[in-house]
């Protein structure tokens, strides 16, 4: 088969994501949610981002 | 636009760019801050510098934030390196790691590097702030630059881990706090690892074991201050990041959790959006001139109260961390 420009573009997409996404297990990613106001040092009430 | 930019893992490890040679040009720096020039100065374009002197710099990653809270006391700045003059050209001696494809591993395992030597001129074009510090005497300077030049030939490697007591590899301020340490200058020794529950799930995953860290700041509190720079930071605003940086640490006790402060962008972490509104305007009300007490009061309007003042100090330890196993 002959690779095509669209051929090149899709690996280079997944060899992109591949080496660039960091995947985290779910423990830690788990970390980054932001725990509610009461619990939170770093917010003065309950507007926190998401 | 905030001025705390968003690198994840690979922006702050993976940075390899072109060279250019020589000193710095100081007319490109917004702040250029001298200190009494001590004896024994070589002036390089206005710069008086000396091999063996010690250069401590802070970038401006998300990742910086994060650095800051990994032990359990704060101290400025995020790196370190030595300054080595070779054939009348200044040079910065550091350990440095660039991160390969990951394919699913955890950055510390896709981690290589080792001591590298870089023109001063250019390692100074990504630190948002940069300080020069100087061994107490010319001989223990010349040992510390000795060592430098040492680790360079031998190809140190990098110790992604951030291992203490580890002769065969080295991360940035333990290559520095080695050198330093090796030509006898006492140091304060390395702040122990935070007790934070959150942020130990992610040592976990990281594979860090290590019982803690050499900071970079503590490697110039004993030397000599020779000068600070920065391209875009007044003396008052650096001082408001570091103020910052330094009450982010304080309310960020044991069972805080890491995305209280940062969110997960699928790359890397990136700052909460209303932390980096506090800061940017901690450091445009500490350019305007305004007291402490202002951003004290800023700070506690956008957070809140925080924990009492002597909560952080009741978690702490007050053993001197021991060298982890690798």
């Amino acid at each position: 088969m002959r690779l095509t420009f669209r051929h090149w573009l899709s690996l280079a997409i997944i060899a992109f994501y591949t080496v660039g996404c960091v995947s985290l297990p779910a423990a830690v990613r788990d970390q980054f949610e932001a725990a509610a106001a009461a619990d939170n040092h770093f917010v003065a009430d309950d507007a926190v981002d998401q | 636009m905030s001025k705390i930019r968003h690198g994840g893992f690979l922006a702050l490890l993976g940075a390899l760019v072109a060279g250019c040679a020589g000193a710095p040009d100081l007319a490109m720096f917004e702040t250029v801050e001298w200190h009494e020039t001590p004896d024994a100065a070589v002036a390089i374009d206005a710069l008086p510098l000396r091999s063996g002197d010690i250069i401590v710099t802070e970038v401006d990653t998300a990742m910086s934030f994060m650095m800051a809270l990994m032990a359990d006391r704060y101290a400025p700045f995020v790196h370190a390196g030595v300054i080595v003059v070779d054939d009348g050209e200044p040079y910065v001696y550091d350990a440095f790691a660039t991160v390969w494809p990951l394919l699913g591993r955890a950055p510390t395992r896709a981690m290589s590097g080792k001591i590298r030597r870089v023109p001063l001129a250019r390692y100074l074009k990504r630190p948002v702030v940069a300080a020069i510090a100087r061994a107490p005497d010319a001989t223990r300077a010349a040992a510390v630059a000795d060592f430098a030049r040492q680790a360079y030939r031998d190809g140190l490697p990098f110790d992604s881990y951030f291992a203490l007591e580890t002769a065969d590899a080295v991360y940035c301020t333990e290559f520095v706090a080695q050198a330093l340490s090796n030509a006898g200058v006492t140091l304060p020794g390395p702040a122990r690892r935070s007790r934070n529950r959150s942020l130990n799930v992610a040592f976990d995953w990281l594979g860090i074991e290590t019982s803690g860290f050499w900071l970079a700041g503590d490697l110039i509190a004993p030397l000599q201050p020779v000068v600070r720079f920065s391209r875009t930071l007044s003396p008052a605003a650096i001082d408001a990041r570091f103020a910052l940086k330094a009450e982010l640490h304080r309310r960020f006790t044991d069972e805080q959790a890491l995305g209280n402060v940062f969110r997960w962008t699928g790359t890397g972490p990136r700052i909460r959006d209303h932390i980096v509104a506090l800061y940017d305007d901690a450091v445009a009300l500490a350019a305007a001139g305004a007291p402490d007490s202002a951003i004290t009061e800023l700070v506690a309007e956008h957070l809140g109260p925080g924990p009492e003042p002597t909560a952080r100090l009741a978690e702490r330890a007050t053993s001197a961390p021991t060298p982890s196993p690798r």
